[in-house]
């Protein structure tokens, strides 16, 4: 991945940020909006805005959960104006949430279950899932990722699998 | 580990791993000019642009109206003018933080995190926040199921400048085994009517009862801290009442409440219904003396209809003559006020295509309260990603910020 672009005056560990962990908040995206080219758009834009406000996070070693928190914000907003977009009946506009081609091949018929399943949930029982069942973050990390209580993680948490377990019939 | 989770792990690890990192773009070289890319801009400048037009609608409304009846009296009421809503609204979050924020803005003018000496402790469970039609007196209520389920009551009230006041913990007002709750303030404010169930099980460490009994409506004064119960009188074979909101008529004398009959009632979490069918739905009217009573009593407002399969929410209108009900047609969401002589459609007031992206087939969680003037509904949905008031049927998104509602709305 180039990062030639960066202007001198960005913080030089900005592209360190973004070497080490691009492609891996990308991946976060995807998992909470579905598609590749809305997550890439997602980060994009919480790298240019870092960039453009070098000021951000305030302390050193807060840099990767607040780009985190940024790009779940980013997501949410995605996913808000994908639901005006449906809501307009243009939904071929923005089609994001459809898998590609690729990954359908790729993923199993149960795998796409659980992602479906998944997709239903509100979106704060998605992102805490995301971050516990893919980052493996701890419910601290969870907590200060997003802004809530570690009570407010667990409880999430729970909330989501048994949303998840009801959706995929099973009795947990 | 459950299966679920082993499920979930599995999937989101195939689904990232579907993600190369050979077909990632690098950032564009406009950014790294300063420059944000047009599409960035175009996605800004168009709701900002909505933002402002609607900010300027509702503040022009609100000084037009502090114009032409001066500031608030003593004591403040957070009442609708009738061309403008409330000015503050309330919410609880699923932290215990109680929030308030000016309409016009969002801006969050007091917050109060949840009290300890209550004797919560435990997983939180559904709260919720309501207000009476007065406009003065507010009720939260805290939920956790330690064992046995425990439930705080405090009532409060706003001042003219957002503050919240007086706030205390209601005499007598810790309950213990009612699971599941909704809540509603008396028109007065001398009452607040709480409706749940009583667990069935025990509730153990971070899971909850596994079953719980038929609702009940339970009447709590304020001043006094006296009980009144309501239960018995609703029972289906085979099926499960669950109490889905429930509202105060405007002479405060009579309970409208939404029943809703379900195979099994969820034991966590306000979907009312465990699974995917869908329940069978009345809402009824008795009246709430204070010895108590039946919830079989007084009459049917509504029932399920063709063109209103599922009636999500209602609440009695304070204009004594109708109930407004936010109710689900497939995807569709609709805000309709019905009579409450003969339960005739007076009118739609509003619908559109519920929010939820996901596939899911049964009843949205989706929540519905009112202002003091009944002509500022506010619907919830998608734990509270949208949130927003309805007036002469158009929608007006109310800010949270980064904060989300599980199971209620805001008060105001």
């Amino acid at each position: 991945v180039s990062v030639g672009h960066w202007r001198e005056a960005a913080p030089p560990d900005l592209a360190g940020l973004f070497v080490r962990h691009h492609a891996e908040l990308v991946r976060l995206a995807v998992l909470i909006v579905g598609d590749q080219p809305t997550a890439e758009d997602v980060v994009q834009d919480v790298f240019a805005r870092m960039q453009a406000r070098p000021g951000k996070p305030g302390r050193p070693g807060e840099e990767l959960p607040y780009i985190r928190a940024s790009v779940l914000n980013g997501c949410r907003s995605a996913l808000r104006r994908r639901a005006v977009v449906r809501r307009l009946r243009l939904v071929g506009a923005e089609s994001g949430a459809a898998a590609s081609a690729e990954s359908e091949v790729i993923l199993a018929e149960d795998r796409r279950q659980v992602l479906t399943a998944l997709a239903a949930l509100p979106a704060r029982r998605r992102e805490v899932l995301v971050l516990r069942y893919w980052l493996g973050l701890s419910g601290a990390e969870i907590a200060a990722t997003l802004g809530i209580s570690q009570g407010t993680v667990k409880s999430t948490a729970a909330r989501g699998l048994a949303a998840l377990a009801k959706a995929l019939g099973e009795q947990s | 580990v459950t299966t679920t989770e082993q499920r979930l792990a599995g999937a989101l690890a195939a689904r990232a791993a579907a993600v190369s990192d050979d077909t990632l773009r690098p950032l564009p070289t406009g950014a790294a000019d300063g420059a944000m890319p047009a599409r960035t801009w175009r996605r800004v400048l168009v709701p900002v642009a909505a933002a402002a037009a609607v900010l300027a609608v509702i503040s022009g409304t609100f000084l037009a109206a502090r114009t032409v009846w001066g500031p608030a009296g003593l004591p403040f009421a957070d009442v609708a003018s009738g061309a403008s809503p409330p000015p503050y609204y309330v919410v609880l979050d699923p932290d215990g933080n109680l929030t308030v924020h000016a309409t016009a803005t969002g801006r969050v003018t007091d917050s109060l995190p949840e009290p300890d000496r209550w004797g919560g402790g435990g997983m939180r469970l559904l709260g919720g926040v309501a207000a009476a039609s007065n406009g003065r007196t507010f009720v939260a209520v805290y939920h956790r199921f330690n064992a046995p389920y425990r439930t705080g009551i405090y009532r409060f009230t706003l001042t003219s400048t957002g503050q919240i006041a007086d706030y205390r913990l209601v005499r007598n007002g810790v309950l213990a085994g009612i699971a599941r709750i909704t809540l509603a303030v008396s028109p007065d404010g001398s009452k607040v009517a709480i409706a749940g169930n009583r667990p069935e099980t025990a509730a153990a460490g971070d899971i909850p009862a596994t079953r719980l009994h038929d609702a009940q409506i339970l009447i709590v004064n304020l001043r006094t801290g006296r009980r009144t119960v309501f239960a018995g009188g609703m029972s289906r074979r085979g099926r499960q009442l669950g109490i889905n909101s429930v509202s105060w008529a405007n002479d405060g004398r009579s309970l409208i409440y939404l029943a809703q009959w379900c195979d099994q009632v969820d034991t966590g979490f306000n979907t009312v219904c465990d699974g995917y069918r869908w329940p069978l739905t009345q809402l009824r009217m008795i009246s709430a003396p204070p010895g108590g009573g039946s919830l079989g009593g007084g009459r049917t407002l509504l029932r399920d209809t063709r063109r209103f399969p599922a009636i999500l929410q209602a609440q009695a209108s304070p204009d004594g003559q109708s109930v407004i009900a936010l109710t689900q047609n497939g995807p569709r969401l609709s805000l309709a006020r019905f009579a409450v002589s003969d339960g005739r459609l007076i009118a739609v007031t509003y619908h559109r295509q519920a929010v939820r992206d996901g596939g899911k087939p049964g009843p949205l969680d989706a929540y519905l309260s009112i202002d003091g003037s009944g002509q500022f509904p506010v619907i919830t949905e998608d734990d509270g990603t949208v949130t927003g008031w309805v007036h002469t049927g158009r929608f007006h998104p109310l800010k949270l910020g980064q904060l989300s509602l599980w199971d209620y709305g805001p008060a105001w």
